[in-house]
């Protein structure tokens, strides 16, 4: 009986989705954060990603959280002359952030981190039943 | 009957059977954790095949597999991972734009499947200690 096995990689699981989590808060956090410098470039969205992973000790695959890489689409461009961070023409650039996206992005974090969350309670579940059989 | 109680043939299927259960918990568990893993493949166990497990606990010496335990000091090499059942790619659904073929609710149905079903053999198991006991009068 592995069900210790399961545990583990439903907890991987998890850390990958909340290590998602994060980066989503920072793109948020950070949605109008504008460069420090008049017409610099301002945050740049990041996008998490995560990977799979044999683990061999364990004989299955489990998930790892990868290095979020950056979004590379185009800056929001504002007319602002008033704004110290604009450039000549007065136009300030703001982050490549859409709230939307990042909320969506949130919900399927948020479903898939229940989703482990109940494999979890069900391997628990199993394990407990096998216990209480010494009870019997 | 000879050695262990647990190699009367009832109380082995079910052993069997829970093993199976709980490799295949293993498999979806992997499926879940990987939702979000782009190119990954849904998988699953192939289902254990009810009359070779019949046919195994009519003759008890070749149920367990591996080497056969003729002496009490002798260690049996059963084990249970997910490999030795076989675990085979089952897309649930056609795989989305970044590759992965797992459907939460497919999975989520599954997972509660085997946990009803492993009650059930965990169930069966105790009910069949209780009869043992019953007949040797240990109420």
């Amino acid at each position: 009986m592995d069900f210790t096995t399961s545990l583990i990689v439903a907890a991987s699981g998890m850390r990958a989705q909340s290590d998602r989590m994060r980066v989503i808060a920072e793109n948020i956090a950070n949605a109008n954060s504008t460069s420090p410098t008049p017409g610099g470039d301002p945050y740049r969205r990041k996008i998490a990603t995560v990977k799979s992973e044999f683990d061999r000790e364990l004989n299955a695959t489990l998930v790892t959280p990868g290095k979020p890489v950056s979004d590379n689409s185009e800056f929001r461009l504002q007319y602002d002359p008033g704004n110290p961070n604009a450039d000549t023409k007065g136009y300030v650039k703001l982050p490549n952030v859409n709230s939307l996206v990042e909320i969506m992005d949130m919900r399927e974090a948020q479903r898939s981190y229940e989703a482990d969350l109940t494999v979890m309670d069900a391997s628990k579940s199993m394990l407990t039943r096998t216990v209480d059989l010494l009870r019997k | 009957m000879a050695g262990n109680i647990s190699d009367m043939p009832l109380l082995a299927m079910l052993k069997q059977r829970m093993s199976w259960l709980s490799a295949r918990q293993n498999v979806l568990a992997q499926n879940v954790a990987n939702v979000d893993t782009p190119g990954y493949a849904a998988r699953d166990l192939k289902p254990i095949d009810f009359a070779d497990i019949l046919k195994g606990a009519t003759t008890p010496s070749q149920f367990t597999g591996g080497m056969s335990v003729t002496d009490p000091r002798h260690i049996s090499l059963t084990q249970s991972h997910a490999s030795d059942y076989g675990d085979f790619a089952s897309p649930d659904v056609e795989a989305n734009p970044s590759g992965n073929s797992v459907s939460l609710e497919q999975e989520m149905i599954r997972v509660s499947d085997t946990q009803a079903e492993y009650q059930a053999a965990s169930n069966l198991y105790a009910k069949a200690i209780s009869m043992m006991k019953t007949a040797i009068g240990g109420a």
